[in-house]
């Protein structure tokens, strides 16, 4: 039983994190800081723990998606993250991806359903 | 904030940076301290936000992003540091011993100019050589060793992981912030480091350079005073016993702070280099056969030398020499472990 919920939650895991990253970018087009994020992944149903997105963040600037800048003007220093070029591009690609894949996802299912 | 939650943040905070790499630190420093001021907004206490985010040393993993890699981002700077150290004691050494060697040869024995280019040809050749191969063995020696504590982490790390299934981490899990006086300064180790490199460096391609010179009616006379016929036996044991201290170095640079792992590394080290220093000094024909007629042939000129004549005496002021300082290193670190460094994580 134990094995049982240890792979569910192994494979639950994976599938989050491979949607996670465009559920990151979707949201990125105006600047936000990571909290801000986490609530409003929050509010759309999207699940996320802080300590998953802050270091996601971090590997999505590096990889040249996102771009960050510290705003220090307001009542404490906040780190702002926004989509770059490269990041709308690949945004937009990996979302026409998810269209087609969750379309036939949708399909498979359904037919086993029925 | 009071005083008490804002101590537990920094302790988080400090076991989450601690292993990133250093031009990462104090962005992700003030990056976590926006988050928990955040959580600590939404959840209304720093103990429920703290536990929300889970184990610092887990969260520091998920920075890293360091499974996989030979040397992982945690050593990688102190990696890198070590290695150029390392190099530049011995790739220098080496350079100058290859062509001061070569020069001597030739001026000795090149009687004509088409020697002279013949000799330059062989030196040039005998340090791109000796450079090369230097290289390579020191590049290899110091990524083993570094590979080695990377994988013995991971062991560790992964033992941790199956221990935490079972208690789920809570913010009474974190260890106090070290002490000062706990922690292992770079320029702490680089007197120590420099030292061993280059001694090794002679030892193994110059112990000739270890040598009594004497000027005798204007003539240089030069005596190496080691035995240089069982060099090949004496040698290894002699570097060999550098080598440990040098790995005991590399131990406390990559812990970074007195601990158990680095009181043991020391104690292992101090003892194995006591045994070899012994096995060296009093059971091996270290010395030169010769010093003792080369004394006897110039007792004018070697009168200040008289101690290196009785070589029992010298092997045993040596000794005794290497075993108090040695006793003493371990003896410091064991103090210092025990009264600042105890009770933290072992890596």
């Amino acid at each position: 039983m134990g094995d049982e919920k240890d792979i569910l939650s192994s494979l639950t895991s994976e599938l989050n994190r491979g949607t996670l990253v465009l559920g990151v970018l979707s949201q990125m087009k105006q600047p936000k800081y990571g909290y801000s994020l986490v609530q409003s992944l929050t509010d759309q149903g999207i699940e996320t723990d802080p300590n998953t997105l802050y270091p996601l963040l971090r590997r999505l600037e590096k990889q040249g998606l996102l771009l960050s800048q510290w705003e220090t003007s307001g009542s404490k220093p906040r780190k702002y993250y926004q989509l770059t070029l490269q990041g709308e591009q690949i945004y937009l690609a990996l979302r026409e991806q998810w269209i087609h894949l969750s379309e036939g996802m949708h399909r498979l299912l359904k037919e086993e359903e029925s | 904030m009071r005083k008490e939650d804002q101590e537990l943040v920094n302790r988080y905070i400090y076991w989450v940076i601690r292993r990133l790499p250093k031009d990462q630190k104090e962005d992700i420093k003030l990056e976590l301290q926006e988050l928990i001021d955040d959580m600590i907004e939404e959840t209304g206490s720093v103990h429920a936000a703290l536990t929300k985010l889970g184990d610092p040393a887990l969260l520091s993993k998920k920075y890293r992003e360091d499974s996989g890699c030979l040397i992982g981002p945690e050593y990688f700077d102190t990696y890198l540091w070590f290695l150029k150290i390392i190099l530049l004691c011995s790739l220098i050494p080496i350079m100058i011993v290859t062509i001061f060697d070569g020069i001597r040869t030739a001026s000795l024995e090149a009687a004509s100019v088409g020697m002279v280019v013949n000799y330059t040809v062989s030196i040039t050749t005998e340090l791109f050589s000796n450079l090369l191969s230097s290289l390579l063995g020191t590049f290899g020696g110091v990524t083993l060793v570094f590979a080695i504590m990377e994988h013995q982490k991971i062991k560790i790390d992964m033992k941790k992981k199956n221990a935490a299934d079972s208690l789920p981490w809570t913010p009474e899990d974190l260890s106090p912030l070290p002490n000062k006086k706990a922690v292992i300064e770079r320029k702490d180790s680089i007197v120590n480091i420099v030292f061993i490199t280059l001694f090794c460096v002679f030892l193994i391609v110059a112990p000739h350079f270890f040598a009594i010179i004497l000027t005798v009616d204007k003539e240089t006379i030069n005596i190496p005073i080691f035995n240089l016929n069982d060099w090949s036996l004496i040698m290894p044991l002699f570097v060999g016993s550098l080598l440990i201290g040098l790995i005991d170095e590399i131990v406390r640079l990559v812990m970074g702070i007195y601990c158990r792992v680095v009181m043991i590394s020391n104690l292992i080290a101090g003892t194995l280099q006591i045994i070899l220093s012994f096995i060296i000094l009093k059971a091996l024909p270290l010395w030169n056969s010769e010093l003792p007629f080369f004394f006897e042939k110039f007792p004018k000129e070697a009168k200040d030398l008289h101690i290196l004549q009785n070589t029992q005496a010298l092997c045993n002021v040596i000794l005794a020499i290497v075993v108090c300082i040695t006793i003493l290193e371990m003896g410091v670190t064991i103090y210092k472990t025990m009264r600042y460094g105890l009770g933290k994580p072992s890596l």
